[in-house]
């Protein structure tokens, strides 16, 4: 799986912020240790890009198993989606919990004897896991029986729900806390990110992430789609306040910017 | 063995590290002993412990349902716990099984001599499991005690090194010439230990008053000398070495004959990973049948008509006599055959009880179809073959030559 820009916006880059190298160390350092970890932090962050790009890097290594959940699953919904994911089976509806978890822990068996590389399960959206489903999964992982890291990627509350039992929160051996870009990181990152931001001011761009996008890397993204359409429009080949304003009037108005991470 | 022992500890792991289940977990080792059980999350059933049980003891996870054995699961965890010889049987995550399951694996443990130790990861087990057991412990012990006492992870010895494939005259020069002296060393333990007992059973092989004819004598004694083997060059080096031993007391023993075909393969019967597969059937008759023919070559009819006084334990593993001869089976895949017999006597004296060792549910010996069955269903479940030697070898294979030097004078 390769990492995609959220609307895939032409000529855009991957912006190389600090904490994109720290979800690339963390995906590396808990393949080696077959560790937990969690990458965590509101939404729209590029939490998601960001193990997406890490596992990228490492297609020849790590053989990733990428599984999201609804709300407060039940153990059984857990190891029937997980089951499916790595058979490719549809889930078997009329199969008991432990059934499945007898499966599971001969499929989550060490990888590398399939094809040399070591399994990486990957839980999207990890803050709608209850406890219990969270129990199951460190249940499986730490299995003798089985080899393989996890990582639990999610939004506000995931960290709520795993900081809540000791247990868990010690097990979390790399966390990253993915957070709003700073003013600063807006100025210095954002003249790379597309070519229509490469002579903006300061003050413009700062601007934009005042009004709009708060930092918040998918609504950079929604700006900028949005504006590169203004511009070819228009014909502009930067970004200047007009098509500022217009984008923003496009996207509805100015917003406000949501509430911090605990 | 375990009855003088305290028959059940609590350890205590208040921050429930990873350390701990790590650290316990990495003493797993049935050869040694040790079984490790990390029961399923939620609430705990007597279905769910026995399934987890099973696990810890080797069996395949799903085992029970794949074999339609899931209503003697208990059972069946009891059974392979005395089948095992399980020394010390640690259940982490303890705290979350209810008062019931503490003294259902209690009683498990106590019939099977088992230390068993009970893992909380929280400061001490509740008061209701404690009252659950017959003889509450003084009090947790830190789950760091058991790492003093529990043994420690076997090391895996250096892999058997290729050894030339030359006739026995030649081997150990050969060997000592093309091998490095360190493996040379170790090669030659095991072939100055082989010859040795090669040349004791000289006298089985010369001794007439037997209903087995000197060929299935002969692949007796080799099947004896070389079922340890756990690699093909480890039974070219106890085949070499049981050859040299025989020649030794005037026997000279060539399986190279070519009606002996059978025997020029040099794959060991049970290696490692065999005896790890037949071990995760849970089913014990079929798990015994499939040991007995990969490590003796005996037909399933042969199997059928084995009782269970035809077995014997030792700290070697276990003999089987059947038909004037004597196969033994390495203590590493002795579990099984164990099992089966615990299965059909109970712990009692097996060596008076001369009921048949394979019987259907209605009591009556399996023939040899239905071991034939038996053993073809479970080899695919455990996925293994069921070829390997004979368990005969043409009366001409063995030469006297004593006989022949009279013969000449």
């Amino acid at each position: 799986m390769s990492g995609r820009h959220f609307l895939d916006i032409d000529q855009a880059v991957v912006l190389p912020t600090a904490q994109l190298a720290m979800v690339d160390q963390a995906v590396a350092d808990l393949v080696t240790r077959q560790a937990m970890g969690a990458v965590h932090g509101p939404a729209g962050l590029g939490k998601t890009f960001a193990v997406e790009q890490a596992l990228a890097r490492r297609r020849g290594q790590v053989a990733a198993c990428w599984v999201s959940f609804p709300s407060r699953p039940t153990m059984r919904l857990v190891a029937a989606t997980l089951l499916a994911e790595l058979t490719g089976d549809p889930p078997a509806r009329r199969r008991d919990r432990f059934a499945l978890s007898a499966e599971l822990l001969e499929q989550l068996a060490d990888h590398r004897a399939r094809d040399g590389r070591e399994r990486l399960v990957v839980v999207d959206e990890a803050q709608q896991l209850n406890r219990e489903c969270i129990e199951f999964l460190r249940y499986l992982h730490d299995h003798r029986l089985t080899r393989f890291a996890l990582l639990l990627i999610g939004g506000d509350g995931t960290w709520q729900v795993l900081s809540r039992e000791p247990m868990l929160r010690s097990r979390i051996y790399r966390r990253v806390v993915r957070e709003p870009l700073s003013g600063g990181q807006v100025c210095a990152l954002l003249p790379r990110y597309h070519p229509i931001y490469a002579t903006a001011s300061a003050d413009l761009l700062l601007f934009v992430d005042d009004h709009f996008a708060h930092g918040n890397l998918r609504d950079w993204a929604s700006f900028t789609a949005t504006a590169v359409d203004l511009c070819q429009a228009t014909g502009a080949d930067q970004l200047d306040e007009q098509i500022t304003r217009n984008a923003f009037a496009l996207h509805g108005g100015v917003r406000a910017a949501a509430a911090g991470i605990r | 063995m375990a009855a003088a022992r305290a028959p059940v500890m609590v350890l205590a792991d208040p921050g429930d590290s990873p350390g701990c289940v790590a650290g316990l977990s990495a003493r797993h080792s049935l050869g040694h002993g040790v079984a490790i059980c990390l029961p399923q999350p939620g609430p705990g059933s007597a279905q769910a412990l026995a399934g987890d049980l099973l696990i810890a003891l080797g069996k395949f996870p799903g085992a029970l349902a794949a074999e339609h054995l899931s209503r003697r699961g208990r059972e069946l965890a009891g059974l392979w716990l005395r089948a095992e010889q399980v020394q010390d049987l640690v259940v982490l995550r303890a705290d979350r099984l209810p008062a019931r399951c503490w003294t259902s694996l209690a009683a498990l443990a106590a019939a099977a001599g088992t230390r068993l130790w009970l893992v909380v990861h929280r400061a001490a087990a509740s008061p209701g499991q404690l009252a659950a057991l017959a003889r509450p412990p003084a009090g947790p012990r830190p789950w760091r005690a058991a790492l003093a006492i529990l043994p420690g992870p076997g090391k895996t010895g250096p892999a058997f090194p290729a050894v030339p494939d030359v006739e026995f005259p030649l081997f150990r020069a050969a060997a000592r010439r093309l091998l490095d002296p360190a493996a040379f060393a170790y090669v030659d333990a095991i072939y100055l230990d082989t010859r040795a007992r090669a040349r004791a059973c000289a006298a089985l092989l010369r001794h007439e008053g037997t209903e087995a004819s000197v060929g299935e004598r002969a692949a007796a004694v080799l099947q004896q000398l070389t079922i340890d083997a756990a690699s093909a060059g480890e039974v070219l080096t106890r085949m070499r070495a049981a050859q040299a031993g025989l020649f030794a007391e005037g026997l000279f023993l060539d399986p190279s004959v070519h009606a002996a075909r059978g025997w020029r393969n040099n794959q060991p019967r049970l290696d490692h990973a065999t005896v790890t597969r037949l071990r995760g059937l849970a089913d014990p008759a079929a798990a015994a049948a499939i040991t007995l023919t990969r490590a003796t070559g005996i037909r399933p009819d042969q199997l059928g008509a084995l009782r269970c006084c035809d077995v014997s334990d030792s700290e070697a593993g276990l003999s089987v006599r059947t038909r004037g001869v004597t196969y033994r089976l390495p203590a590493r895949a002795a579990g099984p055959v164990r099992a089966v017999v615990l299965d059909r006597v109970g712990t009692g004296d097996v060596t008076a009880n001369r009921e048949p060792l394979f019987t259907g549910a209605a009591g009556a010996q399996l023939t040899g179809r239905q071991l034939h069955k038996l053993c073809s269903q479970g080899a695919t479940w455990a996925g293994v073959t069921l070829s390997c030697s004979p368990c005969w070898l043409p009366d001409h294979t063995v030469t006297d030559l004593r006989d022949a030097a009279r013969a000449v004078s």
